[in-house]
């Protein structure tokens, strides 16, 4: 078994702003990732999926929770204790407009990390600039020009080389490919993929499109309301969803072939997401699930596998063998998101 | 027959700039029949909202619009003046945008909002107005909609507001509804209510729809014809179930491979980018980025031809995989 380079437990982070409720974004969130494995973190907005990225990262303080990577908490290490171990998780972010700076050339964004974390010279600057250029399949000619010459796949292709230019043990890519086209969008995906291929790190691949991650990620974890409702191999959580919420999710994404499309039933969910600040007791999905009872409002489901190699889900109404629960069929469900 | 909702016949659009022109649109026609839903597909850039916007006359001074004509319902409002540009917008073409929070002003009550809609075209009494009002909040899915009507946009949540938004493009009754990604900016799971509502207007009021998307699954479930634009120019026009089972133009079939599936390892790339036009194409836009073109294709632009029964093509080469080898293809179109 390959080792885990990151082992997250029981993670919560909260944000206090004086005269205003608290928001709970991450309530107690605990997963793994093995060396070589990307692990896609799916859920839709306000779900507390990029705040599980940002902590990881370590660009936010967890409230409680620890946060080992390759052994060691980084969970609640000071700047000063970071500061050596930082080129070991890099991130890359949604839009690469925001996250190159616009006044630095390709070359100098490239080889910034190196620089700081005293791997290069300055004098290999540009050749390092160059041969990162390669890894990700752009022209190393490239390094002289500016952020704004680039298409939005490109400034993607930079950001990732960035990335991966310290080796590190883990990328947190939060929706890297969203903000772009989806003939660009397989690219990068292609690319992520390649790239860990070569330099076997691991990978939280942070998205809220479910389809994707089941393309890109070895697991997947479903995460709700700042907690995960499911999580096991992508091909298990997407093809035979059990959590309600995650049956919802899949059923919800419109296939792209009109035939099977329109056989499809949709599960249209009733309620809007709770607020952070006021999570509803036990189950966090009860509030909008079909099938909810009693027991949902009053005990909190447990996160665990019924069966060996299957996922672990957090529902009351999975069966002991492990078969999902039954939703009520869209044409019966109120058409409401209210 | 009753006359086609919209028709479109020869919309060229440029954008003066400084230092050059761009012609976003090269000559697109269409026409979108009495309870159809008509999708224009394509990425960004392609000049599928620009098309949409300028039907109407919605574009800004900067941009040039010539067409042959334009005409809704059957009456022609090309030239555009603004006494029957104000009559039309509102009235007899809704429109519902990407952002939904831009498109509403937020210093206004939800109902107020609507009431400006009705109190300009239609002639209601106050309280016809206010019992329209609710009717079209409710059919949209709008629980306690007396409530709704009293709250500020900030109040709603995304996908109320956006219901909030049809409401107010249906509340007249239009004979179009222009829809530019009214879902994109939305999660999922509530994409799936709107859609549903959208059926629903359709279903119940033979509303036509314009349909303005980059999401090839939300097409597929809701368009009945789908256009697919590329560097302003529609390059395949055919029916649903024909475009999907068998897209002609290689543009088209990447962009259908492009969409993660789970039966296939790696995504498909389409190298390249989209070039831009200062006039009129003179060849084939996609020439550069096709695994088919040929000398034919960069020294002339294909024209929109007839494929097969209702199924149109801007290529040289078109068709399945198998007539890949352009000398095997057939050569001759429109």
């Amino acid at each position: 078994m390959k080792p885990m380079v990151v082992e997250v437990e029981a993670l919560t982070k909260s944000f206090h702003k004086p005269g205003l409720l608290t928001v709970q974004a991450v309530r107690g969130v605990s997963f793994s990732i093995a060396e070589g494995e990307i692990l896609g973190l799916v859920g839709e907005s306000g779900s507390g999926k990029s705040t599980v990225g940002r902590c990881l990262a370590r660009l936010l303080r967890p409230t409680s929770g620890t946060i080992r990577l390759d052994g060691v908490d980084i969970g609640q290490m000071s700047e000063r204790e970071l500061r050596p171990r930082r080129s070991a998780m890099n991130m890359v972010f949604q839009d690469p407009q925001s996250s190159l700076n616009p006044r630095m050339t390709v070359g100098a964004i490239l080889v910034e990390p190196l620089l700081a974390q005293g791997l290069v010279k300055r004098r290999e600057a540009i050749a390092a600039a160059q041969e990162l250029l390669e890894l990700v399949r752009m022209d190393p000619g490239i390094h002289v020009r500016y952020p704004h010459q680039l298409s939005g796949g490109q400034r993607q292709r930079i950001a990732l080389a960035r990335a991966i230019s310290t080796r590190p043990r883990l990328l947190i890519a939060d929706e890297p490919t969203s903000a772009l086209d989806v003939s660009v969008r397989g690219a990068i995906g292609n690319l992520i993929l390649d790239l860990r291929d070569q330099f076997s790190f691991s990978a939280l691949f942070i998205t809220h499109d479910i389809e994707l991650a089941a393309h890109l990620c070895d697991r997947i974890a479903v995460i709700y309301l700042g907690r995960i409702v499911e999580i096991g191999s992508a091909s298990e959580v997407v093809d035979n969803p059990r959590h309600p919420y995650t049956q919802a999710l899949v059923s919800a994404v419109p296939v792209p072939d009109p035939v099977e499309q329109r056989a499809r039933r949709r599960i249209v969910l009733s309620g809007v997401l709770p607020s952070p600040s006021r999570p509803p007791p036990a189950c966090p999905f009860h509030t909008r699930c079909p099938i909810a009872e009693e027991v949902c409002r009053t005990t909190d489901p447990e996160l665990f596998a019924r069966r060996e190699s299957q996922p672990a889900v957090a529902c009351h109404f999975v069966a002991e063998d492990g078969t999902p629960p039954r939703l009520v069929p869209a044409a019966a469900q109120a058409v409401s998101d209210h | 027959m009753t006359a086609a909702a919209l028709e479109v016949e020869g919309l060229v659009v440029r954008f003066r700039g400084r230092d050059r022109t761009l012609q976003v649109v090269d000559g697109v026609s269409l026409a979108v029949a009495q309870g159809e839903i008509v999708a224009v597909v394509g990425e960004s850039g392609c000049g599928k909202t620009v098309t949409a916007m300028a039907t109407v006359g919605l574009l800004p001074a900067a941009a040039e619009v010539r067409a042959t004509a334009i005409r809704i319902g059957g009456r022609d409002v090309y030239p555009f003046d603004r006494a029957t540009l104000q009559q039309v917008r509102g009235k007899d073409v809704g429109f519902v945008f990407q952002e939904p929070l831009s498109a509403l002003n937020p210093s206004m009550r939800v109902g107020h909002q609507l009431r400006e809609v009705t109190s300009r075209h239609l002639r209601l009494s106050r309280r016809e107005e206010h019992r329209r009002m609710i009717e079209y909040l409710d059919f949209v899915g709008i629980p306690h909609p007396e409530q709704v009507a009293r709250m500020y946009p900030h109040e709603l949540s995304g996908g109320m507001r956006q219901r909030v938004l049809i409401a107010g493009a249906i509340i007249c009754d239009p004979l179009l509804l222009i829809a530019d990604e009214p879902t994109t900016a939305l999660d999922v799971t509530i994409q799936a209510g709107i859609l549903e509502t959208l059926h629903e207007l359709r279903r119940a009021r033979q509303l036509s729809m314009l349909l303005v998307s980059h999401d090839l699954g939300v097409v597929a479930d809701m368009a009945d014809r789908v256009l697919v634009m590329y560097a302003g120019r529609i390059v395949e026009a055919a029916s649903v179930e024909e475009l999907f089972a068998r897209p002609a133009h290689p543009y088209t079939r990447a962009l259908l491979q492009a969409m993660p599936t789970r039966k296939s390892d790696r995504l498909v790339e389409i190298p390249g980018s989209v070039p831009s036009f200062e006039g009129p194409q003179t060849t084939c836009a996609f020439a550069p980025r096709c695994p088919r073109s040929t000398d034919r294709c960069t020294s002339h632009a294909p024209e929109l031809g007839a494929f097969a029964a209702g199924h149109r093509v801007a290529c040289f080469h078109p068709g399945p995989a198998e007539a890949a080898d352009p000398r095997k293809a057939r050569t001759e179109l429109s």
